[in-house]
């Protein structure tokens, strides 16, 4: 009813607007009311604990990375978890990728790895994202469910309509990285008209293996090659706008210098469908997405000799509906429903002449399901010009089941394999579980341009398929799960209860003329927080120890507090854009197990960065320091390496010329060799060489960079 | 294959998701339920909704609406029929150079309080065109603290609207739309929550209470 009265309403609005123009003489015009969109297009409120990183940082940093989560790391608090070449799983305040929700354009992506290989943000390439938004500390509860840590949400470009007639828009870009000597390019194009546009977005990305700073050497396994089109269509009318996007995605090889394994296959397509309208009483956002997956595990050159496949099939279908009601200008009430399907098969084909690995195919996940259904009730108030709140209660039920699964075989080296298999298909493997999420936001301006926030979560998530369904005991299958890139075996556990979180996060943001402060102080319990606890160690076939442990995943207590500090002060103003700014960050993090007290795995030092931007016309320069603290407080059940201070120092120079942009930069410029806080240890060079050691960053690298756009 | 949505789960996840949605949505409507019981409606329910009045003729007295609140003029005082000359004046001024006059006009989060206007300046006939200039930018401000948050397209509507002598919105419509209707409906959403306005000087002339307000999304 109310959509037809607000067509009604459009229809009339357009039909009279030439009587209305010939009126326009009389009345008295106001001058513009300039109106800035969230990046995501959806009206949620971005608490001041989020961050955005908007096309232009992003365009000066893509010659640099073809790792999306590498490019977060600028923003405080968040950090990237090494994976491939271009699959670091991010981490926001200690929060692993696996505890946050990641969306590709409001899309989620689902884990479809034993080892989150294909992490969501591999699906995007830093040429041809627009912006990333980051809900760090105490996301609203409309923002998603099924998290504990925030939000990460990577858009692609938006719609373009043209005034009249049609036009041709789009940018070009290509880079070369000469540590590895990676290249790549990318293109977009967009035809618009007056109602209808279609984008294309294509980009491919190749990297050899990567030299780590000093006398590290070739960092083995970190080669990689990718290529991603995607074609959008939109249209919009009376109706709203509505979008229509599929996309392909085929990575042929990415090596994982902190995995037994290399990803040798992976290919991907989705369909993503968004309607947006606006009506009298609010606005509608419906979104629905199906992807397919094909992952496949084997070794890479480096890995070789030796045979493993595994394969790994997915589909994900998910729909989404979200309203948001504007009551008055001091209340916006906002409610929701989330359907999520995911189905996973993973399964390891026999290798031929194996004794070990055959005669049957291993059967690691069969047709395992998890479905969720999500709804939420959100209110948000304007109670003054200094005072806002926003409080939210969701309400998510994930159900998940696996069927019977097999070893490779029922002989004595697959014993251990055998006797779990057939205890998983004893057990009742459906499980359902009701998780309740409530968040509340106050932000009060203290004075005129300073603001405080304070906000409070309760936070649900459930297991993913592979803590809960990995059933193999053996050491070998054991060692295949697990995204940690620490070379252990993981076991799954079928009692696992759901983590939930309780945050406590504030940010006092203080601006001035030519200056800005952000403090960002949170605290976060966990119940249930789903760790690993030792199992056995694990010998090698002769029954010769090795350096690595047999874990389970389990249920523990786990605390995360911390301050993330930045701020930025111009000391020279120019004409225009042109002046030069100084910036700083810094991030300092406890993440602690509570049950065994001991610091828990992955967390980053204390690091901090501080740049130095300088811009005349076409001229842009910058000088980087990036400088993390020694890591010694290691996670001693998963033996995590201890890792040395570091700093490095980044140069950036870019010029206008107009039509095209070149950049240059030089990373780690001092060729300082280091090793990855959350590297792992590298076992690409260890089954090389028989040397242990953490993952190498990267040596010096010189990157050209140039785009156009049109 | 496979991505048939839901399969097997039987009605008792439907059941229990329907409870708990049916809850939440009792919850919501209760809260909604609460904040329009806790405070009078400050915008009126049938005719603020975003009806498009047609206006046929500019020299038509307003159309009495059905709530429109209007002030007795102060006895005996002559209608200030400016002459259009003055009338258009203090508009050009203001609408010159890139939105200046207005003080503070921080882009980011402008947030007015939805504060009583101040009580109307005595009704002075030299001053009556200083008056509206301030009204004018009292207008916008209150509008502008009121945007809304944009929704990803960039597109510029023109939006018309009359307020009434006690600053209701009487009527809203698109002068010039921006090619959305999307971003066309969002601006005149944002007019119709942003009433009521503040109070025009007294004894202004209806026909003087009609604006056209650009609203530029980016």
């Amino acid at each position: 009813m109310t959509f037809s009265r607000a067509l009604c309403a459009s229809l009339l609005a357009t039909s009279c607007l030439l009587p209305a123009a010939a009126l326009a003489q009389d009345a008295t015009s106001l001058p513009p009311v300039d109106v800035e969109s969230a990046t995501s297009g959806a009206g949620e409120a971005a608490p001041l604990g989020g961050a955005v990183v908007g096309r232009d940082e992003i365009r000066r940093r893509q010659a640099g990375t073809s790792d999306t989560a590498d490019l977060l790391r600028s923003v405080p608090g968040v950090s990237a978890n090494t994976g491939g070449g271009f699959s670091s799983m991010p981490a926001i305040r200690g929060m692993t990728e696996q505890r946050l929700r990641v969306t590709v354009d409001g899309h989620p992506i689902d884990l479809s790895c034993p080892n989150d290989m294909n992490s969501p943000l591999s699906y995007t390439d830093p040429q041809t994202i627009q912006a990333i938004r980051v809900l760090a500390g105490v996301a609203p509860v409309s923002a998603g469910g099924d998290n504990i840590g925030g939000v990460i949400d990577v858009t692609s470009a938006r719609p373009q309509f043209s005034g009249q007639g049609s036009t041709i828009s789009g940018e070009l870009s290509a880079f070369y990285r000469s540590n590895g000597d990676g290249f790549g390019g990318s293109a977009r194009v967009t035809v618009a008209g007056e109602n209808l546009s279609a984008t294309y977005t294509g980009s491919y990305t190749q990297s050899e293996n990567y030299s780590g700073g000093g006398n590290r050497g070739v960092v083995r396994s970190t080669e990689f090659a990718k290529t991603d089109h995607a074609l959008e269509l939109a249209a919009q009318g009376g109706f709203g706008l509505v979008r229509l996007k599929g996309g392909y995605h085929f990575a042929p090889y990415e090596g994982f210098a902190n995995q037994a394994m290399d990803m040798t296959d992976n290919r991907s397509w989705f369909v993503n469908l968004g309607y947006e309208g606006e009506f009298d009483f609010g606005s509608v956002r419906f979104t629905a997405d199906y992807r397919d997956t094909d992952h496949e595990m084997n070794f890479l050159a480096d890995k070789l000799p030796g045979a493993m496949p595994m394969n790994t099939e997915v589909h994900t279908f998910s729909a989404a509906l979200k309203l948001d009601m504007p009551l008055s200008a001091r209340d916006t009430l906002r409610t929701g429903w989330e359907y999520h399907h995911q189905w996973l098969n993973d399964y390891w084909p026999p290798v031929p002449g194996s004794m070990m690995m055959g005669p049957n195919t291993f059967v690691n996940l069969n047709a395992a399901r998890r479905n969720r259904l999500g709804t939420f009730g959100e209110w948000e108030a304007r109670w003054n010009e200094r005072l806002t709140g926003v409080i939210g209660v969701r309400i998510d039920r994930v159900s998940m089941n696996s069927g019977t699964v097999q070893p490779y075989g029922t002989g004595m080296m697959n014993m251990n394999d055998a006797m779990a298999a057939a205890a998983f298909n004893a057990a009742d493997r459906e499980r359902a579980e009701v998780n309740w999420s409530a968040s509340g936001i106050v932000s009060y301006a203290l004075a005129d341009g300073v603001s405080l926030e304070l906000g409070y979560a309760h936070k649900a998530r459930s297991p993913n398929l592979y803590e809960r369904y990995s059933w193999g005991r053996g050491a070998m299958a054991s060692r295949m799960i697990g995204w940690y890139g620490d070379g252990n075996g993981y076991v799954g556990n079928l009692n696992l209860r759901p983590e939930r979180a309780d945050t406590l996060s504030a940010a006092l943001d203080a601006k001035g003329e030519g200056w800005s402060l952000r403090i960002a102080p949170y605290y976060t319990h966990v119940d249930d927080y789903i760790d690993a606890v030792f199992v056995k160690k694990i010998t090698n076939m002769m029954g010769m120890p090795t350096p690595w442990v047999q874990l389970q995943f389990a249920n523990q207590q786990a605390e995360f507090y911390g301050v993330d500090l930045s701020g930025e002060v111009a000391l020279r103003r120019g004409a225009g854009r042109d002046g030069t700014t100084l910036s700083a960050s810094l991030s300092w993090l406890r993440g602690q197990n509570l049950s065994d007290g001991g610091p828990l795995y992955r967390q980053m030092p204390l690091n901090a960065r501080a740049s130095l931007q300088h811009r005349q016309g076409p001229l842009e320069a910058g000088v980087e320091l990036e400088w993390v603290s020694e890591k010694t407080r290691v996670d001693a059940t998963r033996n995590e390496p201890v890792t040395a201070a570091y700093a490095l120092l980044n140069l950036r120079l870019g010029y206008d010329l107009g039509a095209v942009q070149l950049s240059v930069e030089a990373l780690n410029l001092l060729d300082k060799a280091y090793d990855l806080p959350l590297g792992g240890v590298s076992l690409g060079d260890h089954k090389a060489t028989g040397l242990l050691r953490p993952v190498p960053g990267r040596g010096r690298s010189v990157n050209l960079g140039l785009s156009t756009r049109f | 294959m496979g991505s048939a949505a839901g399969t097997g789960q039987g009605g008792k996840a439907r059941l229990v998701s329907g409870l708990a949605s049916l809850a939440l949505h009792a919850l919501a409507a209760a809260g909604v339920l609460a904040v329009s019981g806790m405070e009078p409606p400050s915008v009126p329910h049938g005719p603020a909704r975003l009806t498009v009045v047609t206006l046929k003729a500019e020299a038509r007295p307003p159309a009495p609406e059905p709530e429109e609140t209007v002030h007795p003029r102060a006895g005996g005082e002559p209608r200030p029929a400016a002459p259009p000359i003055l009338a258009q004046a203090p508009e050009q001024s203001f609408a010159a150079g890139p939105a200046p006059a207005l003080p503070e006009a921080p882009v980011a989060q402008v947030r007015q309080a939805p504060a009583l206007p101040p009580p109307p300046p005595p009704v002075r006939q030299e001053r009556a065109e200083d008056g509206f200039a301030a009204y004018q930018q009292q207008l916008w401000r209150h509008i502008a603290a009121r945007r809304p948050q944009g929704a990803g397209l960039s597109g510029e509507a023109t939006v018309r609207f009359r307020l009434s002598p006690a600053g209701a919105l009487l009527s809203a419509e698109i002068a010039g739309s921006s090619g959305s209707a999307n971003l066309d409906r969002i601006a005149l959403r944002t007019l119709r929550l942003a009433s009521p306005m503040p109070a025009p000087p007294q004894g202004m002339a209806s026909e003087r209470l009609v604006f056209t307000l650009p609203v530029r999304f980016h």
